[in-house]
């Protein structure tokens, strides 16, 4: 029986529009570039996006990335409820799913083979002043959490995406990044 | 005015004769164009586009660089012509089927965005070169081969009047209906297309020429009977005059 | 995504490393009309075409932005527009005017689900349409495939170089997938195929001081129609002798080999890989000109095998296909060419590809 390599990391980000699904794809797919690794992102877009789903799939890796289709991703990062009803069923078992924990209702899921690491990076972004920064604290929690990449490329990464019109926001998403990857 | 009618042809158009029809209107018109190309030295800096239609070989008459576009897309093609050469001339020459049944989405954003070019609308009120068939400004009960029975209103609806549409569009900046079918609106047609040649070279912007035109083939009439239908019908629903000009 | 200029290698989606190849090309005129999934083509040359003083005209519709690159190439100008399957479909009238009158130009297609309005996501339906010219009328467009980001990227400069070598219309046959896609790219200076370019005396610039240029395509009642098309087919019998790109991977030594272009050759790559680390000898071939088909390799390639046996995995329902037979009817038995085809809707997957190789090899 012939099975699938696991060797790439296959990445889901998922959320309301907004929310800031793909700055956080940016952030990773950046990040890869700075440390040298294989990055293939993948965002959804045109009608797929109208009504306020987004959704990111980016796989890593350090060999050339072939298959541009992610059908089972091996690492979550998941910002409403809906995409979790929608998404949970197709992660590879074992894999960490990385949540706001203030709204997914993350009891009720109904799969137990899976590493969930519920964080409450609403009420933590809302205390740091800015409620749109919880994407990069989930983004610093999975970084930890999956040591995918060296923290200093991702901080590299931030830079790179915080440019030009966005420079102003590059100090609290640094500062969301930390505290995300200090939480676990 | 007898003169300027015996003069000798125009140099920028070629010698012999044409595929116009007798009594035909593009035949004057080609002339007139001549004329003013002459009269402003403007052939070895111009390039023309050619339409589908009975004007389709315009090219072989008159001797500049021309393009012959696809149906009705003489004003895309042209806006992009001019686009790249800014510098030069570009003529766009086009039937009441090409400009204002296939092309009609065409000339209404070549007109809308202003581009600055000079537009020769010839309505003859049918289809001339497939046989004489109903075109968007064939008149009420005007019979043409797709319209035995004489086009009606209703299922048909009426003939569209492109001066009057046009000039609504805010950046057009001149915008003149003539006819060819007497001497006296000869002269006055001429003077029209040779304002919207100068226009273009002034960078006044968007300049169109309409030219009530006979087609004594089409209508099934003789010359001189195709002059009185223009003097007798046409006028009536489409009056002559300058619906826009837009001083600079 | 944004372009990042620190280091050589950049990010960017598929339609944006197009747009910028253009840029670096030297295309001067853009017109396009927007439909997903190439709407970001258009977007970033809006702004680049701005910025580098070229003419970027958003068209009132697919058929006048055709037309819009018909004036531009006539007049002696390096155009592009782009677009996906409905409104390529609307393009075909200009396809072939420009065709006939031998002008060069590039047109993208950034292939999704059909027939109709079909939907958004990855197709490559359009295969035929794009090979066989597609439009009225016996002509041809060289068709290139890219099926990464440093292709489209590289791929789009040299579409305008074979357009103006041959004084043709290349197509860039992308997908959904390929064009969406975010990849990081060595974004280098214009690199040209071609050490000459003929000159483009046949423009139309106004004819000071030569005999007018006339840019026609109506042959009426003289044997000019049949001048032309004898022209044309040796013109293209030429571009068949010339020209032929493909990439193979494993094909050395394979019992099977799989015939896959675009996005779907990804996904192929993927699963070669892993039957190739269980010990099966299973190779690639990638055509990466569609038109011309690199038949000539492909039958080479059959020659060397034992019992040759071909795959052809594409996400339409046998339209490359007919090339395969062709190319490979003199060596291969029909029965041992065997197909997996997705329609509009449907993708093709590693686990998939997996099944069918062991369905055929046991």
């Amino acid at each position: 029986m012939i099975t699938v390599s696991t060797e790439e990391r296959n990445i889901l980000i998922a959320g309301f529009g907004g929310q800031g699904v793909i700055m956080a794809g940016n952030v990773l797919a950046y990040a890869c570039i700075e440390s040298g690794k294989n990055v293939l992102a993948m965002a959804s877009y045109g009608a797929e996006v109208r009504g306020g789903t987004a959704k990111a799939l980016i796989s890593i890796s350090n060999e050339p990335i072939d298959s541009p289709i992610i059908a089972n991703p091996n690492t979550a990062m998941i910002m409403n409820r809906p995409s979790f009803i929608k998404y949970i069923e197709t992660i590879k078992p074992h894999s960490p799913v990385i949540l706001i924990s203030s709204m997914i209702d993350y009891h009720t899921c109904p799969r137990s083979d899976l590493d969930l690491v519920p964080i409450d990076a609403t009420n933590i972004a809302i205390r740091m002043g800015n409620i749109l920064v919880a994407n990069i604290i989930l983004l610093g929690t999975l970084i930890r959490k999956t040591g995918i990449l060296n923290s200093d490329d991702v901080r590299k990464g931030l830079v790179r995406a915080f440019y030009k019109g966005k420079k102003h926001l590059y100090y609290i998403n640094e500062q969301a990044f930390e505290t995300g990857y200090n939480l676990i | 005015m007898t003169q300027t009618i015996l003069k000798r042809q125009p140099s920028s158009i070629t010698e012999g004769s044409t595929h116009y029809c007798g009594g035909c209107g593009h035949g004057i018109t080609l002339r007139l164009i001549g004329e003013v190309v002459d009269e402003l030295g403007v052939r070895e800096n111009m390039i023309l586009t050619s339409p589908v239609g009975c004007a389709v070989v315009m090219y072989d008459y008159l001797k500049c660089d021309s393009i012959e576009c696809a149906h009705g897309r003489a004003p895309a093609t042209g806006t992009a012509i001019k686009r790249v050469h800014p510098d030069k001339f570009v003529l766009i020459y086009q039937g009441d089927g090409d400009l204002a049944a296939i092309g009609t989405a065409e000339i209404i954003h070549a007109a809308n965005r202003g581009e600055n070019l000079t537009v020769i609308f010839v309505n003859n009120a049918v289809y001339g070169m497939t046989g004489g068939q109903m075109a968007p400004t064939t008149l009420i009960g005007q019979r043409t081969t797709t319209s035995p029975f004489g086009r009606t209103i209703k299922g048909m609806g009426r003939p569209i009047r492109i001066c009057e549409l046009l000039s609504n569009i805010e950046e057009t900046k001149y915008i003149e209906r003539v006819s060819v079918h007497n001497v006296r609106n000869i002269q006055k047609a001429k003077a029209a297309i040779k304002k919207a040649f100068n226009n273009q070279i002034n960078g006044v912007g968007f300049s169109l020429v309409e030219i009530l035109s006979m087609c004594p083939i089409g209508w099934r009439l003789s010359p001189q009977q195709s002059q009185k239908y223009i003097e007798e019908q046409m006028l009536h629903y489409f009056p002559l005059g300058v619906y826009r000009d837009v001083e600079y | 995504m944004e372009a990042t200029h620190t280091g050589k290698k950049v990010l960017m989606k598929g339609n944006e490393a197009v747009g910028e190849a253009a840029i670096k090309a030297g295309c001067q005129c853009y017109f396009a009309y927007p439909i997903t999934p190439q709407t970001e083509t258009p977007e970033y040359l809006s702004r680049r075409m701005e910025e580098t003083g070229r003419i970027f005209l958003q068209a009132e519709s697919e058929v006048a932005a055709i037309n819009m690159v018909f004036g531009a190439a006539a007049a002696g100008a390096r155009a592009m527009t782009s677009s996906s399957s409905p409104g390529i479909s609307l393009k075909q009238e200009g396809i072939s005017y420009i065709s006939a009158a031998q002008l060069p130009c590039v047109i993208v297609n950034v292939v999704r689900g059909g027939p109709g309005l079909g939907n958004i996501d990855a197709s490559q339906a359009d295969y035929i349409q794009s090979t066989r010219g597609g439009g009225h009328g016996d002509y041809r467009c060289i068709v290139l495939a890219p099926n990464s980001i440093q292709e489209c990227y590289d791929m789009t400069m040299n579409a305008f170089d074979l357009a103006d070598k041959y004084r043709i219309i290349v197509m860039i046959q992308n997908d959904g997938i390929i064009g969406q896609m975010v990849e990081a790219f060595e974004m280098h200076e214009y690199i040209p195929l071609f050490d000459n370019l003929p000159a483009k005396d046949w423009a139309l610039t106004g004819c000071r001081g030569r005999q007018p240029n006339v840019c026609h395509t109506l042959y009426l009642g003289t044997n000019g129609l049949e001048k032309l098309n004898r022209q044309l087919q040796e013109k293209y019998a030429r571009i068949q002798r010339e020209l032929a790109w493909f990439e193979e991977y494993a094909c050395e030594n394979a019992e099977l080999i799989i015939v896959a272009y675009g996005a779907v050759s990804r996904i192929t790559k993927a699963a070669i890989k892993q039957l190739n680390g269980s010990g099966r000898r299973v190779g690639l071939f990638r055509p990466r000109t569609l038109w011309p088909y690199p038949s000539q390799r492909l039958a080479e390639l059959a020659g060397k095998m034992k019992k040759p046996k071909f795959l052809v995995i594409e996400m339409s329902a046998g339209q490359m296909l007919i090339d395969v037979q062709l190319a490979l009817m003199d060596v291969v038995p029909k029965k041992d060419i065997y197909f997996e085809g997705m329609g509009g809707g449907w993708y093709s997957s590693v686990e998939g590809t997996l099944k069918k190789v062991q369905e055929i090899l046991g």
